[in-house]
């Protein structure tokens, strides 16, 4: 197993590099505007203005790492398609490698990924912590778990994409295309928002009403957030079972 | 493992797609031989080393290796056998030691040392990306890699093709040295006769999904012959002697299939010894009967 886990990771080795510098990036910015905020010129800034900035840096800065680093892990730089690629797959069935094992080891690499994310996560969030002095809430831990459980579901969505369709062109299609229609209640939620915003004052502004929804937007998300907390043990056991499954099948699959 | 005569034995095999059937073939690699499969491209020959490796689904007939149905012994067979194609099945960002890593984990009996005495003996750099090996080097590693986990039987599909002759040559020697323990066998595919011609110890041609004949090399090359004549003289060859024949200007040159048997019966006639590769093409075009 250890030698068919490094192959995962070496084949992936620039895209995983390229993911930790974007992390790195984005946390290093991330911490400077919250040192700025302490020290620097935004210490400066108006009451009115710096509450803006605080509240923007914590909704979005914050977090942009995490989703960055669990994002970009979720895939691994195109290793399953170079496999059919290079008939690396025709070559494991000339050998006692079976197709068991075969997935059992790209779920292993995603699952040893996604833990990684979440470990950077948590330091990334703990510096973040001790160098705005807040506590490290419940809250923000319920939000690290639910990047998890989501990044481990598209995981395994993408895998099981895949090894079916063996084409990375088909693949992005599919899951742009699940994206895509994600985001139309999302989109509808939005504009009933602002519509109901608008309706309630007849002098609302534009920051006014993109506060407004942003403020109910991380609300919804936090409702989310706290339906999927509990459940994500169920919800990655659920994923992995499933998509383990049908890769096997996939892959077992011998030409006709 | 059980105690087998053949190391492949394939009986009735039928495998029908769209526009090509393989039709109940037939034919035993002997243990400690080397089996050369002959055929032109699209004859079945991948076709039949997929049924064999349980790649494709066959749709009737029996394979056997190593005394093991390919089916229900899959794993035991495939932990014995070794597949090698023409094109190398690693990525080319990972190099030789790194392929050693690799296959330590498919192989229980992955000999690391054999490994690195197979690379050391080809001249291959144990730590050159793959992307930066020649072709003869990618094969050289392929090889490499198949001998050294103890396979009984080396699965070749057209393997030599597309290098030189000097790394052709070498390779050749690598099986000839391989097969001088008597339990390990060599099938192997090729449209490269002259190569067969060297190493095989028994032929199998295959065309158009049927096998036109199978058998020991020097008793194909010994019961087939060319007979030079004139275009006038083949009247006086009964047509069940001929497999084809080839004219041109000059005269005409026809594949027999019994040579004793004709040497009595048209002393008159010159008869010239032939090879595997004219074999092949006079039988890819029996239909025709005459061509040119």
């Amino acid at each position: 197993m250890k030698g068919l886990l490094f192959r995962e990771f070496w084949l992936g080795r620039k895209y995983y590099s390229l993911s930790l510098i974007m992390f790195l990036l984005t946390a290093v910015i991330s911490i400077l505007v919250r040192l700025s905020m302490l020290y620097g010129n935004l210490a400066h800034v108006s009451e009115d203005t710096l509450f803006r900035i605080d509240r923007n840096a914590s909704e979005i800065m914050t977090f942009l790492p995490c989703i960055v680093i669990f994002i970009s892990f979720c895939v691994d730089g195109g290793v399953i398609f170079s496999d059919y690629s290079t008939s690396w797959f025709k070559y494991c069935s000339t050998t006692p490698l079976i197709e068991k094992k075969i997935i059992k080891i790209k779920f292993l690499s995603k699952g040893i990924s996604m833990l990684t994310a979440f470990v950077l996560s948590l330091v990334y969030i703990a510096v973040i912590c001790g160098v705005s002095g807040n506590a490290f809430t419940f809250d923000t831990f319920k939000s690290l778990i639910f990047l998890l459980t989501l990044g481990i579901a598209v995981s395994v969505l993408y895998l099981t994409l895949s090894v079916k369709f063996k084409d990375k062109n088909t693949v992005t299609i599919i899951l742009f295309g699940i994206f895509t229609v994600l985001c139309i209640p999302v989109t509808a939620y939005t504009v009933r928002l602002n519509t109901m915003n608008i309706g309630t004052s007849a002098s609302v502004t534009d920051d006014e009403s993109s506060d407004y929804i942003r403020e109910m937007a991380i609300q919804k998300l936090g409702e989310i957030r706290d339906i999927v907390f509990p459940m994500s043990p169920i919800i990655i056991l659920a994923a992995v079972a499933v998509g383990y499954v049908l890769s096997v099948r996939f892959l077992k699959r011998r030409e006709n | 493992m059980t105690d087998f005569e053949n190391a492949i034995e394939i009986k009735d095999l039928t495998k029908v797609y769209d526009g090509f059937t393989l039709d109940h073939i037939g034919f035993d690699v002997p243990k400690g031989s080397i089996m050369g499969f002959i055929g032109q491209n699209g004859a079945g020959k991948t076709t039949t080393i997929k049924l064999l490796l349980n790649i494709l689904k066959r749709d009737s007939g029996s394979i056997k290796m190593l005394g093991l149905d390919n089916i229900e012994n899959e794993s035991e067979i495939k932990s014995q056998i070794s597949a090698v194609f023409d094109e190398i099945p690693f990525h080319d960002d990972l190099n030789a030691k790194q392929i050693g890593i690799i296959l330590s984990d498919i192989f229980e009996s992955w000999n690391k040392d054999a490994y690195s005495d197979f690379l050391d003996r080809f001249s291959l750099p144990h730590r050159k990306k793959i992307a930066a090996l020649s072709k003869g080097m990618k094969m050289k590693l392929q090889i490499a890699a198949a001998l050294s986990h103890g396979s009984k039987l080396l699965i070749m599909d057209e393997a030599t093709t597309g290098l030189d002759p000097v790394v052709r040559n070498e390779i050749l020697d690598i099986f000839l040295e391989y097969l001088q323990d008597e339990n390990n066998s060599i099938l192997m595919s090729s449209h490269i006769t002259t190569d067969l011609e060297k190493i095989a110890d028994s032929v199998t041609f295959i065309d158009k999904g049927k096998i036109l004949l199978s058998g020991y090399k020097d008793d194909v090359l010994q019961s087939h012959s060319i007979i030079k004549c004139r275009k006038s003289d083949i009247g006086g060859i009964d047509n069940s002697d001929i497999v084809s024949i080839r004219t041109n200007d000059f005269g005409a040159e026809v594949m027999i299939s019994d040579r004793e048997k004709c040497l009595r019966k048209y002393s008159g006639l010159t008869f010239d010894r032939t090879t595997l590769e004219e074999i092949m093409l006079f039988y890819v075009r029996r239909d025709k009967k005459e061509w040119f």
